[in-house]
């Protein structure tokens, strides 16, 4: 159902997910009790609706309901993407309400940040990163440290600003992952094409086991830079060879995703669907597991598809 | 679960997946392995622990609720809610 669309949409994305864990405490309930439960009923917790209030009063004045159009589009207004408590249990705003892209919902979050800053202090660690890197402005290393702080916290243009700090004087490992978090950070910035020469840039200067991820992790970026730019079978040739592996590693699972995703887009739908459920099969903690399995239209589960696939807006 | 997770998955991650709580709240640590990116939002739970997180580290609950426990499902169709809804996969 529609909780399914969230936690494989905008919820398994990984610049979402990053700030989600640096500055909030995620916790999630089932609001039915289980005596009207159809499934086990073991999320439902009453102190939960205790501290949110009952929830036909949060939604009133919301449309209720999901529903799919003959697109697969799906309109969920009267669904809860999420609620705020404070620590001390005060409700911050109205929540979020609705199926959203990733890049709506880091809009939503960075809202309720501005709106409260005090709860969204940096940690102790946060700040040693940042004061290294002010302090040492020539030192890559340094740079690269708050330049991942920075993308973990959606940072976009201090990712940029940290990575051209940091790319004079660094050494290949270094430059290349700089380098990766630039073209990602520009492509959430909306600058394409920046994007794609800094990720061509990388080359194949890295070695070892980070550097293989790093390679995957940069053909991916590009894949999903051909999808944006409606290059759907530029896209498919350049991650194809990667979807056979015997070890997988960190992005293959993204790999299988986007690849099915983009045989989708061409229209080759059922040559998509064996790669999903391949990622399913052979991946199935992957961060993006269930975004395959939403893609599949989920025949083991009530869901509706994967907003993806209809949605090329606010998906990076 | 993934044969391969044994080995390699943080602390902190399975004393989430066996306590339903999040050892390492402040500071996210960085988890993949051969079964894939294993970096997702932590869920805590029960509500309860997730309170005292909140508490503890001055943080704000992003509280999602699910609605799909109650709806009926199809013939056939593995109903949300539950165990469907908390496998670790959020």
């Amino acid at each position: 159902m529609v909780a399914e669309v969230l936690r494989s949409g905008a919820y398994s994305d990984e610049v979402v997910a990053n700030l989600v864990q640096r500055r909030f405490v995620a916790t999630m309930y089932d609001v039915a009790p289980p005596a009207k439960n159809y499934g086990d009923g073991s999320a439902y917790d009453p102190d939960a609706i205790a501290a949110v209030g009952p929830m036909d009063e949060l939604r009133r004045g919301r449309r209720g309901g999901g529903s799919e159009d003959r697109n697969g589009r799906v309109s969920a207004d009267g669904y809860p993407t999420a609620l705020f408590l404070a620590p001390d249990g005060e409700r911050l705003g109205d929540g979020l309400w609705g199926i959203m892209p990733p890049e709506r919902l880091l809009r939503g979050l960075r809202d309720v940040i501005a709106k409260w800053p005090k709860y969204f202090e940096p940690t102790t660690e946060e700040r040693a990163v940042v004061a290294r890197a002010d302090a040492q402005p020539d030192d890559a290393d340094a740079q690269l440290d708050a330049a991942r702080l920075s993308w973990e916290l959606a940072e976009f243009e201090a990712v940029v600003s940290r990575a051209d700090r940091g790319l004079g004087k660094a050494a290949p490992p270094i430059r290349a992952e700089l380098q990766y978090l630039n073209a990602r950070a520009l492509t959430c910035l909306g600058r394409d094409d920046e994007a794609r020469t800094s990720l061509l840039a990388i080359g194949e200067t890295t070695i070892g086991e980070a550097g293989a991820a790093l390679t995957l992790a940069v053909q991916v970026a590009l894949a999903r830079l051909e999808l944006r730019a409606g290059k759907p079978e530029a896209a498919v040739a350049r991650l194809r060879p990667f979807c056979t592996f015997t070890a997988p590693m960190r992005h293959s699972g993204a790999v299988l995703y986007t690849t099915g995703l983009a045989l989708w887009r061409q229209g080759a739908h059922d040559e998509a669907k064996v790669l999903w459920r391949q990622h399913r099969r052979e991946l199935p903690f992957d961060r993006l597991a269930r975004r395959s399995a939403a893609s599949l239209g989920l025949d083991e589960a009530e869901a509706f598809r994967n907003q993806e696939l209809f949605e090329t807006k606010g998906w990076w | 679960m993934h044969p391969a997770l044994r080995f390699v998955l943080w602390p902190s991650l399975w004393a989430s997946m066996l306590f339903g709580v999040s050892a390492a709240q402040a500071e996210p640590q960085r988890r993949w392995d051969d079964g894939g990116d294993l970096d997702k939002i932590v869920w805590n739970r029960p509500f309860a622990r997730a309170q005292e997180l909140a508490r503890e580290s001055g943080r704000v609950l992003l509280i999602k609720p699910i609605l799909g426990g109650g709806n009926v499902p199809k013939p056939g169709g593995v109903p949300c809610g539950g165990k469907n809804d908390c496998e670790g996969s959020w």
